[in-house]
C-alpha cells in the first residue's frame, strides 16, 4: 500500500489512515482516489471508453499517465492475442443503446432526441482521432446519401456536422481517407438517373476535401484526373494518397481497372507512377487495401466481374522511383475469408482482419443463386410463386404471418427490428438530397406507392414468368418461406397502422408514383422484347446496385456465354437439389453437437490473417499471408447479422463495424440496411 | 441453514449465512482449504476489512445472493458501462472514502460482482471530466510541470495518428 499514500502527503493528519478503520470517518476531501493500488486503478480505467476519457486520465498526474500507458499497451496486445485465438466478443451500439443511454443520463439531454445516422451500405468510413466519420452510401430505397456523420467514440454518440462549401454528390463506394485534419473523398457511384432511362450506373471522378476545423467541403477537380470510378481502394502514405483499381468508365466503356493513381494531397495533383515490369494484379474492384508502412501497401481480394472473385494478395513496393507489384503467397487458404470484395477488412498491427460470411455454410451459396432471378420475377415470386394461380399468396406465407396476408397497397411496412429508430413517427424523410440522411424513415407514402405499382405489375410479371424461357428450369421459383416476412417481422402494431396509412397513399404523390412507374418499367424491361437491353442483361449480379456489372464482351459473344452460364446453373441446381433433399438435416446436427451456437450460421464470421512476415521482410522468411485457423467457424459471441458492404475500422483495442445491407433484400422494395455499430473486443479480464 | 462467523478488523463478529459468505472467493478458499465448513464455531478473521465496510459488503451480498451467474455467451450485448441497477446505485450513494474502501474490500474478499460495480461507479465519475475536474473530484495533486504536461499531450496526439 506504500504507493497509495503518495498523494495524501499534503494531508499529514490522515496519512496513516489510508486503508484502515477511520478512513470512512474522515472528511471526504482528504480521501484521494490514489489510495487505490495500481491494478485497481487500471481496472477502473478499463471501464472508460478508450478514447478521450483515457487521454484526460493520462493528464491527471504522473502515476495515472503510467497506468494509462500500460493499459493502452496491454489492450493492444490483448486484442492481437484475442485475434490470434479467436477469443473476442461482439457488442452492439444500436438505436436502443443510444436511447437508453440518453434516458439514463438526463444531465446531458437537451430535450431533443439525439440525431442518429440512417442505415446505409457501401458508405465510406474513416477514423480520425477519437471519431469515426461516415460519408454517403446507399439507402434502404435505391438512393444514395451525401451526408457526413461523426461518431464520437468517447461519448458514444452520433452527430452531423453542419457543413458549408461545395457538397459532394450523393454516392456510395467512394474512397475516404484522413489526412492531417482533413478528410479526402474520391469517386463513387450512384443509381442511374431515370431521365433518360437505360443508362448505366453513374460513376464519379469528384475529389473533395473536408476541412474538419472549418466544417467545410472543398471540391478539387483538377486535370488530369483519374477516370470516374467506384469500388477502388485508397490509403495514405506520407502526403500521397494511393488509389488502386475500381470499376471505371474509360472512354465511355465500363471496365474494371488495375491502374494505380497517386494524389499528392498537398499540391492536389494527380500523377501515375512508372512500374518495373508488367506484373500487376488483375483488374478488380472492392478489394481490401491496407497500408503496411510509408512505402508499402497490400491489396487483398476483390472482384473482377462475374465469377471472378479473388483471394490473392499483392504487395506494392513504392520505395524506389519505379514502383513494383509483387504477388504474395497466401497460406492456409482454407481458413481464409471468401468474398473479399463486398466484405470489409482492416489492419490491426500484425493482423489483417476480415468480417464475412461463415465458411462452409451451404445456405450462403443458395442465397447467391437466388438473387440471379430477374428482379421483377423475383419479387413477384415471393408473393405468388411460379405455376400457381397469380392471386392467392402461398399458403406457407399465410401460415407464418396470418396478420399480414399480403402487402396491400398502402400497407405500412413494419420496419425491421434492427432499425427501430426509423419508426419515429414525427419525423419526415427528407430524401437523399443534399440535406438528407438523418435517421428518418423512408417516406411511407413513397413506399406505399411503390408497393401499389409492384402489385399491379405482379400479375403481369407472373404471366411473363410462365413464358420466360431463360431460367425456366431451376427451382428458384419456389417461394422461399418468410422472405419478406423475415424482413418485416410483423409486430402487433402493424395491422393497426395499416388502415391509417392507406388513405394517405391513395391520393399520394403522383409524381413519386410516376417516377416509380418508370423505375419499374426499367426493371420490367424483360417484359418488352423490343426495348434495348442493358449491358448487364446476361448476368444479374446479386449485388446489382453496386454498379459493378461488367459488360465484358459483345452481345453475340455473350449469348454463348449466357448459354454456358445457364448450363452451369442447371448442373449446380442438380447438385444442390440432391444435397438439399438428402442430408439437409444431417449437417446442422453435426455442427450442433459441440455447442448449440454453431447452428446460428447467418451471422458475420471473423477471419484473421497474419501479415507479420510482410512487415518484417527479412531475407530468410518468404513473405506471405497466413490465415489463422478459425474456431467455431469464426462465429463469436454476439456476432452481428450477416450484412454486406459494411465498413470496418480499427479503434483503440477494438474493431468497429458499421452499417451494411442484408444481401437478400437487395432485390426487394426496401433494402434492409443497418445503422448499428458493432464493436469487436476482448472479453473483460478480472484482475 | 449453516452459518459462519466473520470477524472484522475491529473485532466485530458477523454471524453470516455460509452461502452468502461464499460469494467471496477469499472466504470460499479459506473454508475449503482449512476444512472449516462443518465447524459451526469457526471464526474467519478478515483483518483488512472494518466492521462498517463488512456490514455494507454483507448487505450487498445478501441482496445479490440469488443473482444468476454471468454467462459468457450473452447474445447481443450492448456496449455501455452505465448499466447499474437502481438498487446498486442507491447502495453506492456513499462518500468517496467508503466507496474506495468498498473497492479494496471487494478486491481483498474477491467478490467479482461488487468489484465490477464499484469500479464502474468510479469510472462513471471520471467520464466526461477534464483532467482538472478529475483532480478536483478525487483530490489528486498535479505533479506535472507545464513542459511535461505538454509532452503527454503530444504523445496522445501522436497515438491518435498511429
Amino acid at each position: 500500500m506504500a504507493t497509495c499514500n503518495r498523494n495524501l502527503s499534503d494531508n499529514c493528519d490522515n496519512v496513516t489512515t489510508t486503508t484502515t478503520t477511520c478512513l470512512t470517518k474522515c472528511a471526504p476531501p482528504t480521501v484521494s482516489l490514489n489510495v487505490l493500488p495500481d491494478e485497481i486503478l487500471e481496472f477502473i480505467f478499463t471501464y472508460l471508453p478508450p478514447y478521450g476519457d483515457l487521454e484526460h486520465c493520462s493528464l491527471v498526474c504522473k502515476r495515472w499517465q503510467l497506468i494509462v500507458k500500460n493499459l493502452v499497451r496491454r489492450s493492444q496486445l490483448n486484442l492481437e492475442k484475442g485475434l490470434a485465438d479467436f477469443r473476442l466478443r461482439w457488442e452492439i451500439y444500436s438505436q436502443q443503446t443510444a436511447a437508453s443511454l440518453e434516458a439514463n443520463n438526463p444531465r446531458q439531454s437537451t430535450g431533443a432526441p439525439l440525431p442518429i445516422i440512417a442505415g446505409r451500405f457501401a458508405h465510406s468510413t474513416v477514423r480520425l482521432g477519437n471519431s469515426m466519420y461516415v460519408f454517403g452510401g446507399g439507402s434502404s430505397s435505391d438512393t444514395t446519401f451525401n451526408d457526413l456523420w461523426r461518431f464520437d467514440l468517447t461519448h458514444m454518440r452520433w452527430s452531423r456536422p453542419l457543413a458549408t462549401g461545395t457538397y459532394p454528390s450523393p454516392k456510395g463506394s467512394a474512397s475516404m481517407v484522413a489526412w492531417r485534419d482533413k478528410l479526402v473523398l474520391f469517386g463513387g457511384w450512384r443509381y442511374p438517373s431515370l431521365h433518360p432511362p437505360y443508362q448505366p450506373w453513374c460513376l464519379f471522378d469528384e475529389l473533395h476535401y473536408y476541412d474538419l476545423v472549418k466544417d467545410r467541403w472543398l471540391a478539387r477537380n483538377s486535370l488530369p484526373c483519374p477516370p470516374p470510378m467506384a469500388g477502388h481502394s485508397a490509403t495514405v502514405h506520407g502526403n500521397c494518397m494511393i488509389v488502386f483499381g475500381g470499376y471505371q468508365i474509360k472512354d465511355d466503356i465500363n471496365v474494371n481497372s488495375n491502374d494505380t493513381w497517386v494524389l499528392d494531397l498537398e499540391e492536389q495533383r494527380w500523377w501515375q507512377p512508372i512500374f518495373v515490369g508488367n506484373t500487376r494484379p488483375a483488374p478488380r474492384y472492392g478489394q481490401i487495401q491496407v497500408e503496411l508502412d510509408k512505402h508499402h501497401l497490400l491489396i487483398v481480394g476483390g472482384c473482377g466481374g462475374a465469377n471472378r472473385v479473388y483471394t490473392d494478395a499483392w504487395l506494392l513496393d513504392m520505395s524506389r522511383d519505379a514502383w513494383s507489384w509483387k504477388q504474395v503467397n497466401v497460406r492456409n487458404k482454407h481458413f481464409g475469408a471468401v468474398h473479399m470484395w463486398c466484405n470489409p477488412g482492416c489492419r490491426v498491427n500484425n493482423f489483417l482482419v476480415v468480417v464475412g460470411p461463415s465458411p462452409k455454410m451451404p445456405l450462403d451459396f443458395q442465397i447467391m443463386k437466388q438473387s440471379r432471378v430477374p428482379v421483377v420475377g423475383g419479387s413477384a415470386l415471393r408473393f405468388g410463386g411460379l405455376g400457381q394461380a397469380p392471386a392467392p399468396p402461398p399458403p406457407l406465407y399465410q401460415q407464418q404471418h396470418p396478420l399480414q396476408p399480403q402487402l396491400r397497397p398502402g400497407q405500412r411496412a413494419p420496419l425491421p427490428e434492427r432499425r427501430p429508430g426509423a419508426l419515429l413517427p414525427d419525423q419526415q424523410h427528407r430524401g437523399n438530397g443534399r440535406f438528407g440522411g438523418a435517421a428518418l424513415p423512408p417516406q411511407e407514402q413513397y413506399l406505399a406507392n411503390r408497393r401499389a405499382i409492384l402489385d399491379q405489375n405482379m400479375q403481369q410479371a407472373q404471366q411473363f414468368m410462365h413464358n420466360n424461357n431463360v431460367n425456366n428450369n431451376n427451382n428458384n421459383y419456389q417461394p422461399r418461406s418468410g422472405r419478406l416476412s423475415d424482413l418485416h417481422s410483423p409486430p402487433a402494431a402493424a395491422s393497426a397502422a395499416a388502415p391509417a396509412a392507406a388513405p394517405a397513399a391513395a391520393d399520394g404523390d403522383a409524381d413519386a408514383a410516376q417516377r416509380l412507374q418508370r423505375n419499374l418499367a426499367l426493371r420490367c424491361r424483360d417484359n418488352e422484347p423490343l426495348l434495348p437491353k442493358r449491358f448487364d442483361e446476361h448476368y444479374e449480379d446479386p449485388f446489382r446496385m453496386a454498379a459493378f456489372n461488367v459488360p465484358g464482351r459483345s452481345r453475340s459473344a455473350s449469348r454463348d456465354h449466357s448459354e454456358r452460364i445457364r448450363r452451369m446453373e442447371e448442373k449446380m441446381n442438380a447438385i444442390r437439389n440432391s444435397r438439399r433433399s438428402a442430408p439437409a438435416h444431417v449437417e446442422p446436427q453435426k455442427l450442433r453437437a459441440p455447442s448449440p451456437k454453431r447452428v446460428r450460421c447467418n451471422v458475420q464470421s471473423l477471419f484473421v490473417c497474419d501479415i507479420s512476415s510482410l512487415l518484417q521482410r527479412d531475407a530468410n522468411n518468404e513473405p506471405g499471408l497466413d490465415w489463422v485457423e478459425y474456431k467455431n467457424f469464426g462465429v463469436l459471441s454476439g456476432a452481428p447479422d450477416r450484412l454486406i458492404l459494411s465498413s470496418l475500422i480499427a479503434g483503440n483495442g477494438e474493431l468497429i463495424l458499421f452499417g451494411g445491407v442484408h444481401k437478400e433484400t437487395l432485390t426487394d422494395i426496401t433494402h434492409h440496411v443497418s445503422n448499428s455499430i458493432h464493436f469487436l473486443s476482448v472479453p473483460r479480464d478480472i484482475i | 441453514m449453516p452459518s459462519i462467523k466473520l470477524q472484522s478488523s475491529d473485532e466485530e463478529i458477523f454471524d453470516t449465512n455460509i452461502e452468502i459468505a461464499k460469494c467471496s472467493g477469499t472466504i470460499r478458499t479459506m473454508l475449503e482449504d482449512c476444512g472449516m465448513e462443518d465447524d459451526e464455531n469457526a471464526i474467519v478473521p478478515l483483518p483488512n476489512v472494518n466492521s462498517t465496510i463488512l456490514r455494507k459488503v454483507l448487505t450487498w451480498a445478501t441482496y445479490h445472493k440469488d443473482d444468476p451467474q454471468p454467462t459468457e455467451d450473452d447474445e447481443s450485448k450492448e456496449k455501455r458501462t452505465d448499466d447499474i441497477t437502481s438498487w446498486d446505485a442507491d447502495f453506492l450513494k456513499v462518500d468517496q472514502g467508503t466507496l474506495f474502501e468498498l473497492i479494496l474490500a471487494a478486491n481483498y474478499l474477491d467478490i467479482k460482482g461488487l468489484l465490477e460495480l464499484t469500479c464502474k461507479t468510479v469510472a462513471n465519475m471520471i467520464k466526461g471530466k477534464t483532467p482538472e475536474d478529475i483532480r478536483k473530484t478525487f483530490n489528486i495533486k498535479k505533479d506535472f510541470t507545464p513542459a511535461e504536461e505538454e509532452q503527454v499531450r503530444k504523445e496522445n496526439e501522436w497515438c491518435e495518428e498511429k
